[in-house]
Parts: C-alpha cells; sequence; structure tokens
C-alpha cells in the first residue's frame, strides 16, 4: 500500500510524470480504438431494437458515456485543483488545464447527442429541464475556465485562480447527477446502478460499458498528451526537458 | 430524420468531436515541438 502511493507521489515529479505518460498513451491509444470499433460495432449492428423507442435508442450508446464522461472530467480537474491548491506542483497544474478542453468537447457531445435523441422521443429538441439545464451549465462552467487559463500571462497565478474556481464550479456535478431524482424532469432516471434505475439486458449493458470504456481511454489518452506537452513548454529551462523531450523532437 | 439517421449522426458527431480534440491536442504538441527546438538551438 507504501509503496502505491510512493509510485503515486512521484508522479508529481515532471520528468517521471514525463516519462510515465509517454508509455500510458502508447498503451491507451490502441486500446480505445479497438474498444471504440467494438462498441460501435455492436452499437450499430448487433444489439437488439429496444421494444419502446426502436432504432434511436441506440443514441444512447454515444449520449450517455459523453454525459458520464463530462462529469468524470470535472471531477478528476477538481481533484486536481485541489492538488494544486494544496501542493503547487506543475504536474497538477498541468493536469488542471489539460482536462478542461476534453471535458468541454463531451458536454458538448451530450448536449447534441442528448438533443438529436429529444426531439424523436420527447418531440422537442431542448427544454429548460432540469438535467439538460445544469449540463449546459457545465458547459459554461468549463468555458469559462478555459477562458480563464489563456487570459493571463502569468501561469503561477492562474493556476491557484484556476484552482479555486474549478473548486467552486463542483457544486454543479452533485446537481446535474441528482437533478432526475431532486426535480420532476423530462429527462429519465439514472441508466445504471442507482436504485429504480431502468433494467437493461446484458449485451446492451456490455456494448453500453465497452463504449463508456473506449472513451473514457480515448479522453485520458487526449489528456496526457496535451498535459505532457504543457509541461514540457512549462519545464523547458529544467534540465530533464532538454533530455528527455530531445528524443521525441528528434 | 429517420431513427437510424438520426443515431448514424450521433456516432459521426462523436467522431467529429474525437477528431477535432485529437488535433487540438497535436497542434499543441507541433507547437511546443518547434518552440523547443527553436529554443533548444539557439542555446
Amino acid at each position: 500500500m507504501s509503496s502505491l502511493l510512493q509510485n503515486c507521489l512521484r508522479l508529481a515529479s515532471p520528468p517521471v510524470f514525463f516519462a510515465f505518460s509517454g508509455k500510458l498513451v502508447r498503451m491507451l491509444t490502441p486500446l480505445a480504438a479497438l474498444l471504440l470499433l467494438a462498441g460501435t460495432a455492436a452499437a450499430l449492428f448487433i444489439v437488439p431494437t429496444d421494444v419502446q423507442q426502436g432504432e434511436v435508442y441506440r443514441v444512447l450508446y454515444v449520449h450517455v458515456p459523453a454525459a458520464w464522461m463530462s462529469m468524470l472530467i470535472y471531477v478528476v480537474a477538481a481533484g486536481y485543483a485541489l492538488l494544486h491548491w494544496l501542493f503547487r506542483t506543475s504536474v497538477s497544474a498541468v493536469m488542471l488545464r489539460a482536462l478542461l478542453p476534453t471535458g468541454a468537447w463531451m458536454t458538448v457531445l451530450a448536449l447534441v447527442t442528448g438533443s438529436l435523441w429529444g426531439k424523436p422521443t420527447w418531440g422537442t429538441y431542448w427544454v429548460w429541464d432540469a438535467r439538460l439545464t445544469t449540463e449546459l451549465l457545465l458547459l459554461f462552467i468549463y468555458l469559462g475556465l478555459i477562458a480563464l487559463a489563456s487570459l493571463v500571462e502569468d501561469e503561477s497565478k492562474t493556476d491557484r485562480v484556476l484552482s479555486l474556481f474549478t473548486l467552486v464550479g463542483l457544486v454543479n456535478i452533485p446537481l446535474i447527477y441528482f437533478s432526475v431524482v431532486f426535480w420532476n424532469t423530462l429527462h429519465q432516471g439514472a441508466s445504471l446502478g442507482a436504485p429504480g434505475a431502468a433494467r437493461m439486458a446484458g449485451e446492451m449493458k456490455i456494448t453500453l460499458l465497452l463504449c463508456t470504456f473506449g472513451l473514457w481511454i480515448a479522453c485520458a489518452a487526449l489528456v496526457l498528451v496535451r498535459a505532457r506537452w504543457l509541461l514540457a513548454e512549462r519545464e523547458q529551462e529544467a534540465a530533464w526537458a532538454k533530455k528527455d523531450c530531445i528524443k521525441e523532437l528528434a | 430524420m429517420s431513427a437510424m439517421t438520426t443515431v448514424w449522426v450521433c456516432f459521426f458527431i462523436t467522431l467529429a468531436v474525437l477528431a477535432v480534440d485529437a488535433a487540438s491536442v497535436l497542434r499543441r504538441k507541433r507547437k511546443t515541438m518547434e518552440k523547443l527546438r527553436t529554443l533548444w538551438s539557439e542555446s
């Protein structure tokens, strides 16, 4: 247990993080491609048609993973924000910055696919429903944080402010997740896990998990590549950066 | 729009979103590499 903790702590060191994330990205990229391909093939061609919604329910296999990812990425970003607030490490700052664009894209994806799914099932692309409105608010929070990250020249000062605002924005995540419980909404309840969640057939559940893990791993790979090069740029004066990056510059 | 068209559109949008994000990541990588190459070739 202590060695696991020590290994995690070692990842706060920029050269260790740069080397480890490089190896991780090389493993994650083909795995993400494989899972997404298998998930997409299963979602489009293998899983049976839903008895109530017909074919259109297949949007679930992109909408639900994207919506989960939009929230998960924010929670992870808030974790790095807390780490940065407490320890002020470069790695936590670049991870926070690297997570935001991917999180924003996942939120856009959840909103757009949800909207396209809403038209045939609810009869409208958009309603000011609690779930939809809080998810839209999440997009605005992401966009605000991305703007904040790029506005100020002094990175160390911006990192502190960015951490603080990211932590404040975290309050929206339970509001999104529990919006279908707290309020009467048009949006359906939890898809998996929660008490009273819709029961899914085994092959549908497996396909949903394939798509979710595929998207999760793809997002992780994208975030790690972005973080590595943000870190290299930030640490350009450090001896390790020249030594480790020079191999990849060749 | 038919049900299957909606489904295909959603899958293509997902692919497009991942491609756009990947392109922005690769652009960031290329810009940083150029910057570092210039900086270190000068020093």
